[in-house]
């Protein structure tokens, strides 16, 4: 049973005393009678977690980052292994940006409410160190960007990142959240987000672990009447990474739009699932999301729109457009719907192809050589969630990437 | 008695009150339009009498020959020879024209007595009576609207009317979207199907389809009323001096 | 127009819920070794077979109740089913005009006339009444070509090498729960074979009824289409009306050798239970086909439209190179009916192709699930699938759900998936009562075109059939 063995590892040593112990006991329960997921585990079913398995994950002591690179013109929030690094953020005096404290009101209202059946979310709640705490009462104009970094270490080290996202009603912001790190680790990642009545949340989420990594995030979302959500999200790192994207939209006329990117190559297992829960009228989800698996990977995507009663008016699209480049890699895809009342409007496809011969041949035609021509129309297919990244350098640096 | 009597009536639609009291009179073998800026009700007053269930009659009578037509179901209007040509034409996907014309004429022979056609018979019909709106018959075989252009739906409906030869016709802004040459067909279609027994009345924002199909009364809606009405004169007055005059005048 | 006149034109009374008077021979309620034995021994089947069902029961004893559908049903008993029942034989039949009048009258009664001169026209018949074949039509002019049409008992009385053969080659008795549970302890089913170059002349089908209260019906069909043979196979289904649930966990198993086709449709109309959700089939079945030799081509069409509880995945193993795998549905679930239905293409060979076209109607408090598996192998290179799921929803408390599974592992395939959920629109309606045409004509019309590209690959009978049993006039669309 090395799920179980696994289990045991990571809650081996003693949770954190703190003011949040209770919440860190009552996760320890939870996440023991969840268990870790096993082969009948059905949303874990394409996904081998052989290699997290295989692993003696220590708790990650303190780490030292070497210089870090930011965005030009962000706000920045730096952890690293799970720890809040003052040396490196750039926090607004106004305050929007900080460490979760203790005294945060909001820490009662929507820190740690949801995911009470996602085991790995418990185990964050048990361990996590620090936690970082986004809240804005109107505009930000400086994006904010929220960095954790993990250190290189000797032996495997698991750690825990996670935060807290409160838009006020009306209030607007941009937030990029970011993984990186190098050598063999496991970050189990958390992100919660609220968007009161008519904020609006440009997210953009960029999961460029190192190659070794293993990352399991779970990112919660709940929305308020006449809130708009908008996120981006790349999956680019890690040999095993798993986010599982949950939105709720509580109130009326939410609007909410689901971009998502995973390249995977060499011997990648990369796993998105998401779940979008209409439980308000007149809500519209508009979701796009691509996969491309080279080399000997495996990339699933796995998205259940559900509309439930008294949701009428609803507008959803959901697409699923993969790109298959080696024979030895694998894709799974899976778009569904629930649908329980009448009055929608519910469209979902997806599609496994490769690359068009034709194109490929246009642009031989035109001079290119074959690993050019590819390489350009495979960036033309991630392009179109890459581009819409609001900030410049950021679609820069990920298009360095993914031509690379 | 005449064809359709429409005294004071008034509608909403969602609660908003969007006619106001309208009265109008039309006969046997006359053309009607009516005219008016976009908000003026005139596609209102189209669906409410031909019973749309997004709008409730809220004032007023519609007599049609006589009778109560607010008593009848829509498919009842359609049967006793009421007619609406859509402004937007809805797209029917799976069915096929060609089936639905044919329960269309079949139920509408069936309630006036007449014969109805099997597939072969109909057939025939409707090749001959497709002529009017030059269409081609290869839109026979496509579901219901779904994919045609804007002039293909238009035809499609004058189609219809040539098939269910209503009394009275309400031709729903039939020009919008159409271009000079499809317009021509249309209104050539219209003027066939015109006879001392029916009356057609255009429900329209531009004075151009008049000039294909000229008629004997032009009435101008604005804000749920009928505030003027003229002969053909009146709507090349329109179009020189524009809503404001009448207006100003009303 | 309101849902719940939708709802009233969409409620049509189940037509076939009446019970025959017939005395009947039933082996004791309840599932054991001896009850297997029995059965085995009533139908004096050879040893073989009775190690089939044994070992296929041992299996299923350590096996679980499926649990991952988007069903619910209270546990089921299995000790509380009968397992056998047959219309008691007054002695040995020597022609039809020796079958129990009331079950002739049964079957006339369900459009099903026995005598082959009064069958439609070119379609033999098996018939199959609880767990027994009664008659097989046209079964002399069939053997003329070769083909061998008959109840599974008499082929494995007749021709054991080919049951042996083929039976359990396709669904294995492992497969699942309650393909495990058929092979111990199924009772009838047809048997058809078509040899190497024929294409058999006329449609064949079975036409199944569950009549005794408290038996299940465990059937197995079994289809061969050898070297460029061809068939189209129809199945219907009929069952009175009890206030229990009974359980039908029928096996079908196809093959189709190189160049063979087999067409297979399914118009399913197995009592539903009453508006409150009493009574009713449990329909949990399991059909596949192999297309096992080079250019072979299965094809799926299925009108589901009874039973409490549908879960049927009716599925091809594309093995043959260039083999064709094809599945066309429409399921229709009113008051509390809950169907979980779709199906498996599995590409294994080269340049395999292969279609999913379906259709889900959900009205009243019904869940409708459409679940479907596209698996391109490593070696399935050139492989295509294309699928089109579309939900059609009559009033708010019902569901429509689609739960597909593309898993690609060959680049050079391409995989196209569509879904979409639609409702029978306020504007539509105006438009058809603008024209003259009443709301039941209306809906029907709609229903039936948005189930055309389902209906057009039925044999016409069955299109017919289907279009009746969907509460429609065929007025216009289908042709």
């Amino acid at each position: 049973m090395k799920d179980a063995a696994c289990l045991t590892r990571l809650l081996g040593n003693p949770a954190k005393e703190d003011a949040f112990s209770p919440l860190r006991e009552e996760a320890e329960a939870r996440a023991k009678a969840l268990a870790l997921p096993g082969a009948r585990h059905e949303s874990w079913r394409l996904t081998d977690l052989a290699y997290l398995y295989g692993q003696d994950f220590e708790p990650a002591a303190p780490g030292v980052a070497p210089g870090i690179e930011g965005i030009r013109g962000t706000w920045r929030i730096v952890f690293v292994d799970g720890r809040y690094s003052k040396e490196h953020s750039v926090l607004p005096e106004s305050g929007e940006v900080s460490p979760l404290g203790l005294e945060d009101p909001a820490l009662h209202d929507y820190f740690g409410r949801g995911m009470k059946d996602e085991v790995f979310a418990q185990l964050n709640l048990r361990n996590f160190e620090d936690c970082a705490f986004v809240r804005v009462k109107n505009d930000v104009k400086q994006p904010i960007h929220v960095l954790f970094v993990s250190t290189k270490r000797d032996a495997p080290a698991a750690y825990y990142s996670r935060m807290l996202v409160l838009l006020e009603d009306n209030a607007n912001a941009t937030l990029i959240e970011e993984y990186r790190g190098e050598g063999h680790y496991f970050c189990n990642a958390v992100t919660e987000v609220m968007l009161k009545k008519h904020a609006n949340l440009r997210h953009v989420r960029v999961q460029r672990e190192g190659n070794d990594a293993v990352h399991v995030g779970n990112t919660e979302v709940n929305l308020e009447q006449g809130s708009h959500y908008d996120s981006t999200s790349v999956s680019l790192g890690g040999r095993l990474s798993r986010h599982s994207l949950h939105l709720a939209h509580h109130g009326e006329r939410v609007d909410a739009r689901l971009d998502g990117l995973t390249l995977t190559d060499a011997r990648q297992i990369a796993d998105v699932h998401t779940r979008v829960d209409h439980l308000a009228p007149n809500c519209r989800t508009v979701q796009r999301q691509k996969c491309i698996a080279d080399g000997a990977s495996a990339a699933v995507f796995s998205g259940n729109i559900v509309v439930h009663e008294g949701a009428s008016g609803t507008d959803t699209k959901q697409e699923s457009r993969n790109l298959l480049l080696s024979g030895r890699a694998k894709i799974d895809a899976q778009p569904q719907l629930e649908i329980l009342n009448d009055d929608v409007s519910c469209r979902h496809g997806a599609t496994v192809g490769q690359l068009d011969p034709e194109e490929l041949f246009y642009l031989k035609s035109r001079g290119l050589d074959e690993a050019a021509a590819r390489k350009l129309l495979i960036y033309a297919f991630a392009a179109e969630i890459v581009d819409r990244i609001p900030v410049r350098e950021l679609v820069e640096s990920l298009k360095q990437r993914s031509l690379s | 008695m005449k064809l359709l009597e429409v005294r004071g009536l008034k509608a909403s639609v969602g609660g908003v009150s969007i006619l106001k009291g309208v009265d109008l009179e039309i006969d046997r073998g006359e053309v009607h339009a009516i005219m008016g800026l976009n908000g003026s009700g005139k596609s209102t007053l189209s669906k409410v009498l031909a019973g749309h269930p997004a709008y409730t009659v809220t004032g007023g009578e519609v007599l049609f020959e006589g009778k109560n037509l607010f008593e009848l179901e829509p498919e009842e209007r359609a049967r006793a020879g009421l007619f609406l040509a859509f402004q937007y034409p809805v797209e029917v996907p799976g069915v096929s024209n060609s089936a639905f014309l044919r329960l269309a004429y079949n139920t509408v022979q069936a309630s006036r007595g007449g014969e109805e056609l099997d597939p072969l018979e109909f057939d025939d019909l409707v090749r001959e009576k497709i002529k009017v709106v030059e269409m081609d018959p290869a839109f026979l075989e496509r579901s219901v609207n779904e994919g045609f252009s804007g002039g293909e739906k238009k035809r499609n409906e004058i189609l219809q009317m040539a098939l269910l030869e209503p009394k009275v016709a309400i031709l729903d802004e039939t020009d919008s979207g159409l271009d000079i040459d499809a317009l021509r067909i249309v209104a050539n279609g219209v003027n066939s199907l015109k006879s001392a027994d029916n009356a057609i009345v255009m429900v329209t924002h531009y004075q151009r389809l008049l000039n294909y199909i000229v008629p004997d009364y032009v009435h101008v809606m604005d804000s749920g009323r009928i505030v003027k009405t003229g002969d053909k004169g009146l709507a090349l007055e329109l179009e020189e001096r524009g809503y404001e005059w009448v207006r100003a005048a009303a | 127009m309101s849902s719940s006149t939708l709802q009233h034109l969409v409620n049509q009374p189940y037509q076939h819920g009446f019970v025959t008077e017939i005395e009947t021979e039933v082996v004791p309620k309840g599932l054991s070794e001896e009850v297997i034995r029995l059965i085995s021994e009533k139908k004096n089947e050879p040893e073989w077979l009775l190690e089939f069902r044994l070992s296929s029961y041992r299996h299923w004893l350590t096996m679980e109740d499926p649990s991952w559908a988007k069903v619910n049903h209270p546990p089921i008993d299995f000790q509380e089913i009968i397992y056998f029942a047959q219309p008691k034989p007054k002695k040995e039949l020597a022609s039809l005009d020796e079958v129990d009048p009331e079950l002739l009258r049964t079957f006339e009664k369900l459009g099903v006339p026995l005598h082959e001169q009064k069958i439609m026209a070119g379609v033999a018949v098996d018939v199959i009444f609880d767990s027994v074949s009664v008659t097989t039509t046209y079964k002399a002019k069939l053997a003329e070509v070769g083909i061998i049409f008959c109840s599974l008992s008499e082929a494995v009385k007749d021709h054991p090498e080919l049951v042996k053969q083929y039976l359990g080659s396709v669904v294995p008795p492992s497969d699942n729960f309650y393909a495990a549970l058929n092979s111990a302890v199924f009772t009838e089913g047809s048997f058809c074979f078509i040899p190497k170059g024929v294409k058999c002349p006329m449609d064949l089908s079975t036409y199944f009824r569950i009549n005794t209260e408290g038996s299940g019906q465990f059937e197995r069909t079994l289809i061969i289409a050898e070297e460029g043979a061809s068939v189209s196979y129809l199945e219907g289904c009929t069952a009175p009306q009890f206030d229990t649930n009974q359980l039908h966990a029928a096996v079908v198993e196809l093959v189709a050798l190189d160049n063979a086709d087999i067409k297979y449709s399914t118009v399913q109309n197995w009592y539903a239970g009453d508006e409150n959700g009493v009574g009713g089939i449990y329909n949990f079945v399991t059909k596949r086909g192999l297309c096992k030799g080079v250019n072979a081509r299965i094809s799926w069409t299925q009108v589901e439209t009874g039973s409490a509880i549908t879960w049927k995945y009716p599925s091809c193993v594309l093995l043959g190179d260039n083999s064709v795998g094809e599945f066309y549905s429409v399921a229709l679930t009113n008051h509390l009916q809950q169907a979980d239905t779709g199906t498996k293409m599995v590409h294994i060979g080269r340049n395999t192709k292969s279609t999913i076209v379906s259709k889900g109607i959900s009205a009243g408090r019904s869940s409708n699930s459409y679940r479907g598996l596209v698996k391109i192998g490593a070696r399935a290179t050139g492989s295509r699938n294309y699928s089109q799921c579309d939900s059609m929803l009559i009033g708010d408390k019902c569901s429509a759900n689609t739960y597909p599974t593309v898993e690609v592992q060959n680049e050079s395939s391409i995989v196209e998936h569509e879904a979409s959920t639609s409702r029978i629109g306020e504007d539509q309606m105006f438009l058809f009562a603008s024209r003259g045409i009443g709301q039941e004509e209306a809906v029907s019309m709609i229903i039936n075109g948005f189930c055309r590209d389902v209906f057009m690959h039925l044999p016409l009978e069955f299109a017919v059939e289907a279009t009746k049993l969907l509460g429609l006039k065929l007025e216009g669309s289908v042709g």
